[in-house]
């Protein structure tokens, strides 16, 4: 299969005068993981709801597993799990299982679906029961139950500890393991860089950044020091070469773009300076730098 | 697979199931949408009112199942829809027919049990004897009227929101019930409010109800007719309402 | 789980539910019955409150249901009641049963009567009446029997035995007497007589206290006669559970009001008595309402003209009854509506509504007169489906034109009564009355329809021991068993066919020449007596003798040889075992009046 998975283009959507999405481009090859990145307000839950068929394109085109996402046929190739469920509480797992089996063609049986999701020994509980990561679990075999080859999961991390939040990442990573094209929205940039094939930045309704998480990050020309001083932030942003100063107690993470310089000046500056480390940037800096004006201290 | 294995795996089933389990599973829709009209009734019709146990059968069953309606749509679409499950099925391929049938057939459940336990408590307490065929209209005339009233509440329940639905319908519901002579007979009403009651649906109903049980020979041509209009005016409605929400 | 079998099987379910929902009891074979009849868009008080343009289902004697715009099944004869008022048929609380009294009262809508003393030889016929629910010549009778006085205190003037109460310790033997007889409830006299002028002696406060005791030790009601309010809070005291009569020497003290409050006892103010003995009402006013005087009887009429009692000051007297009547009311104390027909001044039946008209003027509302001579008797007298128009009522019921509900004389204005769900006849026409009294007699005594009017009669009205006891099979046979007992002057025990009804109400049966009677049994003798004359009772019974003869004895007259037989008039046959005490049992075999 040469066509993507899932393709937008030219994609621009308005709500009244404030636009959501500009010109909004994005490829995803069949069988890889996407991760859409990008703060608040960025247009995430708008592409979404337009790669999904719930909105219609206002300019430009979506194709989703090889079809219109508006026609019900098309959907019957995409799995979802959006940033709010709103299940009926009172309906058991196994209940709400056999609903999603009847709108697809050639579902999963109701434990093969459960199994994928890790979550069989839940069936007979009522979905209110369930802790928000037994929650998150039993929405993602909803998503899988039809045996979609596209997933679309907005945010499915969202609210849980870090370590339920690991194992749900594993489980998708399971999913593009088995071919599946899964498209992630998420504000984890960690869970992003370990798990995508690829990552789209989205920033005030554009595409600002793409690639695999690598190349994303070696795009950047910063490195990443770390050092425990007492100069304070106003000090370390005003030498030389400084772009970006973070602290933690008297431990500073600076971005410098130039690193020489910049430590000459911090060890003249700060003659007690301990605990030096110098390294690469992440894609959390990358995505900060993309996203943020440069220069300015982040929080 | 076989028809039964078929059917058992149809959305049109599974909605139905859901959509009847989700409301007998809530106490706060089930007990008020069982319990308040059967006991107005044994309240109103049976202790406080004996040579009405007839009449009141017809008028409290109406009010029970206009009320089964409009809640289970009125206020249920407006729950489901804020709380992101509407979204969810649109995002999924789910057929909105599905949705829309399985819940009717929830609410002529409700409707069918209220109805029942009013009859049978209306023929044991209140005395009340029918033809078996007036019996059968009677549940009949019932269970068809909830249509026009559940695409009232659909019609309400996507254009309001989840907070203002059950305030909003319950102002609507309770001055209908008793304007249309749902509690009190409209010859009872002031004679000022009376000429309001053919113009509110739930009184044609009751108009139809109390005509197939023989309990009132009323116009019964004219309750028909004002519940097709009333029933194609609410479709109209919940369309117009129904292309907003597909906007939004 | 498969659904589609869930399915079909809460389908059949419901239908099974909707089939088994009870239907009609009669559907079609009973076309156009006049039993069965729909009163619609008529103005209802249901025996509490007015019900606006409502359609009344009558249907085997009862109301089948009602409502407001019935649709009315085709098997129903339609009567339109628009502009009218249906109202329970009437009870008067306080009456005394004599001659028509049961056939006038009906005719004035009043269908359910309280008697305070009349022979106990009605009780029997009257329970067996209203049990059977059949007819529609009289109205229910409910009885004290004869009532609990001193010895020859108020009461025994009448002429009806009345065994003393002559101390406390008399009290248990005596109620028990009054149950055997049949009496429904108890009717104690305290009545000193000084406020009529002629003093009497009259029961203490430890008797009536006895009384009450052993009346309610049988589950019986007790109701006082006083005219004084002293001897009312005495009564009330000893625990009585109504006053027949508003006191009326003086105005009601709070004492009594609290008294009578606390205790939760009914008064039955007879106010219309009061006027009546009093001369204090408009008779020729009264009787030129349309539709009263052809409906009044000679007895009714002979009563309303009666001479009243030598009272000292009828006015002043009515005044301080209306007056304590208005006190009672406001204070919350329950009054029922009584005429104590047939005293001067009354008649039977239309005296209830005067009454109605008194209580209103003693300010209660309409309806809440209406209530008092309809539910709330009923209430207090425990008479379940009387007095009350709904679902599963008695079908006994008065049809008025106008609204009572705005002009409490409305009630005067009758248009229908139905007594059992049958309409009565309104108009009293004398000679329609024999006419109809002698086609009633049939010539077999012993035919389906007479069998049923043979009861058992003994010696026990005249103060004996013996009894008998019927038993009535299928097939038509009558016979006769118990014990004759010496006790009295003449024993006797057997049983009574009467010609009229009331009980023993005088019939013209000239045209009947001979009387064939016949039993069998044990070895006898057995004697026949033969009632008749303008009063019932007052006569003694012609006596003859049955001739032993085959299996048993006989007994064929021709009735113009007996002497001092008043055919015209003719009351009852009765068939009694006479002679030396013992064990008896007979059967009739052949009654017949040729």
């Amino acid at each position: 299969m040469n066509h993507p998975a899932i393709e937008a283009s030219g994609l621009s959507y308005r709500y009244g005068t404030h636009s959501a999405l500009q010109g909004v481009d994005l490829a995803c090859a069949p069988g890889r993981l996407l991760a859409l990145l990008g703060p608040n307000g960025a247009g995430k839950t708008t592409l979404v709801k337009l790669l999904l068929g719930v909105f219609s394109p206002q300019q430009g085109k979506v194709r989703v597993a090889g079809g219109d996402p508006r026609q019900r046929a098309t959907r019957t190739g995409i799995g979802t799990m959006l940033q709010i469920s709103g299940v009926p509480e009172n309906l058991s797992v196994a209940e709400l299982a056999d609903l999603f089996a009847s709108l697809y063609p050639d579902p999963l049986p109701r434990m093969a679906a459960l199994g994928l999701a890790e979550v069989e020994d839940l069936a007979k509980r009522r979905f209110g029961q369930l802790s928000g990561g037994q929650r998150q679990r039993v929405l993602l075999a909803l998503a899988l139950i039809g045996q979609p080859g596209v997933l679309v999961l907005d945010e499915p991390g969202s609210g849980l500890d870090p370590a339920s939040r690991r194992a749900l990442g594993e489980l998708i990573r399971a999913q593009r393991e088995r071919a599946t094209t899964v498209l992630l929205c998420t504000h984890d940039l960690e869970e992003a860089a370990r798990l995508a094939d690829e990552v789209v930045i989205l920033d005030r309704g554009r595409v600002i950044a793409s690639g695999t998480p690598s190349e994303l990050t070696r795009r950047l020309p910063e490195r990443r020091v770390r050092c425990r001083t007492n100069l304070n932030t106003e000090r370390l942003a005003a030498l030389p070469g400084c772009c970006q100063v973070s602290r933690d107690g008297d431990v500073a993470e600076i971005l410098v773009r130039d690193v020489n310089p910049f430590l000459q000046a911090l060890l003249a500056a700060d003659p007690l300076m301990s605990d030096l480390g110098v390294a690469g940037a992440s894609l959390e800096d990358a995505f900060l730098t993309l996203t943020h004006p440069p220069l300015k201290e982040a929080a | 697979m076989n028809a039964g294995a078929r059917f058992e795996h149809s959305a049109h089933w599974q909605f139905t199931r859901a959509a009847f389990l989700g409301l007998w599973r809530m106490p706060a829709y089930s007990l008020p949408t069982l319990l308040f009209p059967v006991g107005f009734y044994v309240f109103f019709g049976l202790l406080m009112n004996p040579a009405f146990a007839q009449w009141m059968l017809a008028t409290f069953a109406t009010f029970g199942v206009v009320g089964t309606a409009l809640f289970a749509f009125g206020v249920g679409v407006a729950m489901e829809r804020s709380q992101g499950w509407w979204l969810l099925l649109r995002a999924a391929p789910t057929p909105f027919s599905a949705v829309l049938a399985g819940k009717l057939a929830a609410v002529m459940g409700f409707a069918l049990m209220i109805v029942l336990i009013m009859a049978w408590l209306a023929a044991v307490f209140g005395g009340v004897r029918l033809e078996s065929g007036q019996w059968l209209a009677l549940v009949a005339v019932l269970i068809a009227g909830t249509l026009p009233f559940s695409l009232l509440g659909l019609a309400l329940g996507l254009w309001l929101s989840p907070n203002a639905a059950p305030a909003i319908i319950n102002v609507l519901y309770l001055p209908l019930a008793l304007l249309s002579g749902l509690w009190i007979p409209v010859s009872q009403l002031p004679a000022m409010v009376q000429g309001l009651a053919v113009w509110l649906p739930p009184y044609h109903l009751a108009g139809l109800a109390l005509h197939v049980s023989g309990t009132h020979a009323g116009p019964w041509l004219q309750h028909l007719l004002a519940l097709a209009a009333f029933t194609v005016l609410s479709a109209g409605l919940a369309a117009l309402a129904w292309r907003r929400f597909k906007g939004a | 789980m498969r659904p589609l079998i869930l399915i079909a099987a809460a389908f059949a379910l419901v239908i099974a539910l909707i089939l088994a929902l009870p239907t009609p009891f009669s559907t079609a074979d009973s076309a156009a019955d006049p039993e069965n009849f729909a009163i619609t868009g008529v103005r209802v008080f249901d025996g509490q409150a007015f019900l606006e343009a409502v359609d009344v289902i009558v249907r085997d004697g009862r109301i089948e249901h009602m409502g407001p715009g019935l649709s009315i099944p085709r098997d129903l004869t339609p009567i339109d009641g628009r502009g009218q008022t249906l109202l329970p048929g009437l009870i008067d609380a306080h009456v005394h049963t004599f001659g028509q009294a049961q056939a006038d009262a009906l005719r004035f809508g009043v269908t359910t009567l309280l008697d305070m003393f009349t022979s106990p030889a009605m009780l029997p016929e009257a329970r067996r009446q209203r049990a059977q629910a059949n007819q529609s010549q009289m109205a229910d009778l409910y009885s004290a029997g004869v009532l609990a006085t001193a010895r020859g205190g108020h009461g025994t003037q009448y002429g009806i035995p009345v065994p003393p109460v002559s101390a406390p310790e008399d009290a248990k033997e005596w109620v028990a007497a009054r149950v055997a007889e049949g009496s429904d409830f108890i009717k104690i006299v305290i009545e000193p007589g000084r406020l009529w002028g002629t003093p009497r002696p009259t029961l203490d406060e430890p008797t009536v206290r006895a009384l009450v005791t052993a009346a309610h030790a049988h589950g019986l009601m007790t109701l006082a006669h006083v005219s004084t309010e002293a001897d009312a809070i005495m009564a009330v005291e000893a625990g009585v559970d109504g006053l027949v009569h508003v006191f009326a020497d003086r105005p009601a003290s709070a004492e009594f009001l609290n008294l009578a409050r606390e205790r939760g006892v009914f008064v039955v103010p007879t106010t219309v008595v009061m006027a009546g003995v009093g001369g204090q009402l408009d008779l020729d006013a009264l009787l030129a309402e349309d539709g009263i005087g052809e409906r009044l009887s000679v007895e009714q009429q002979a009563s309303l003209r009666g001479a009243g009692w030598s009272a000292p000051n009828g006015q002043a007297l009515l005044a301080q009854s209306l007056e304590n009547t208005a006190v009672l009311h406001t204070a919350g104390i329950p009054l029922l509506a009584g005429s104590d027909a047939p005293n001067p001044g009354t008649a039977h039946g239309l005296s209830v509504h005067v009454e109605l008209e008194f209580l209103v003027q003693a300010g209660m509302r309409p309806d809440q007169a209406l209530h008092a001579a309809t539910l709330l008797p009923a209430e207090h007298f425990g008479l379940e489906d009387r007095g009350c128009i709904r679902t599963g009522c008695r079908a006994d019921l008065l049809l008025v034109n106008g609204d009572p509900g705005t002009d409490i004389r409305a009630t005067r204005q009758i248009a229908a009564v139905w007594k059992n769900g049958l309409p009565v006849t309104l108009e009293r026409s004398p000679a329609e009355t024999a006419a109809a009294g002698t086609a009633r007699a049939a010539t077999d005594l012993l035919s389906a329809a007479e069998i049923a009017r043979w009861m058992p009669s003994d010696d026990r009205f005249l103060g004996g021991r013996s009894e008998a006891q019927l038993e009535r099979d299928v097939d038509g046979k009558i016979s006769v068993g118990g014990e004759l007992a010496a006790g009295s002057q003449f024993a006797y025990a057997g049983l009574l066919w009467s010609a009229g009804q009331p009980f023993m109400s005088p019939i013209d049966l000239t045209e009947r020449k001979r009387l064939l009677i016949r039993v069998r049994g044990d070895s006898g003798p057995w004697m026949a007596m033969l009632f008749s004359g303008a009063t019932p009772g007052a006569a003694a019974p012609l006596q003859l003798p049955l001739i032993p003869g085959g299996d048993g004895a006989g007994l064929n007259v021709n009735l113009a040889d007996v002497a001092g037989l008043e055919m015209g008039q003719f009351q009852a046959i009765g068939v009694f075992a006479v002679g030396s005490p013992r064990d008896f049992g007979f059967e009739l075999v052949e009654a017949r009046l040729e």
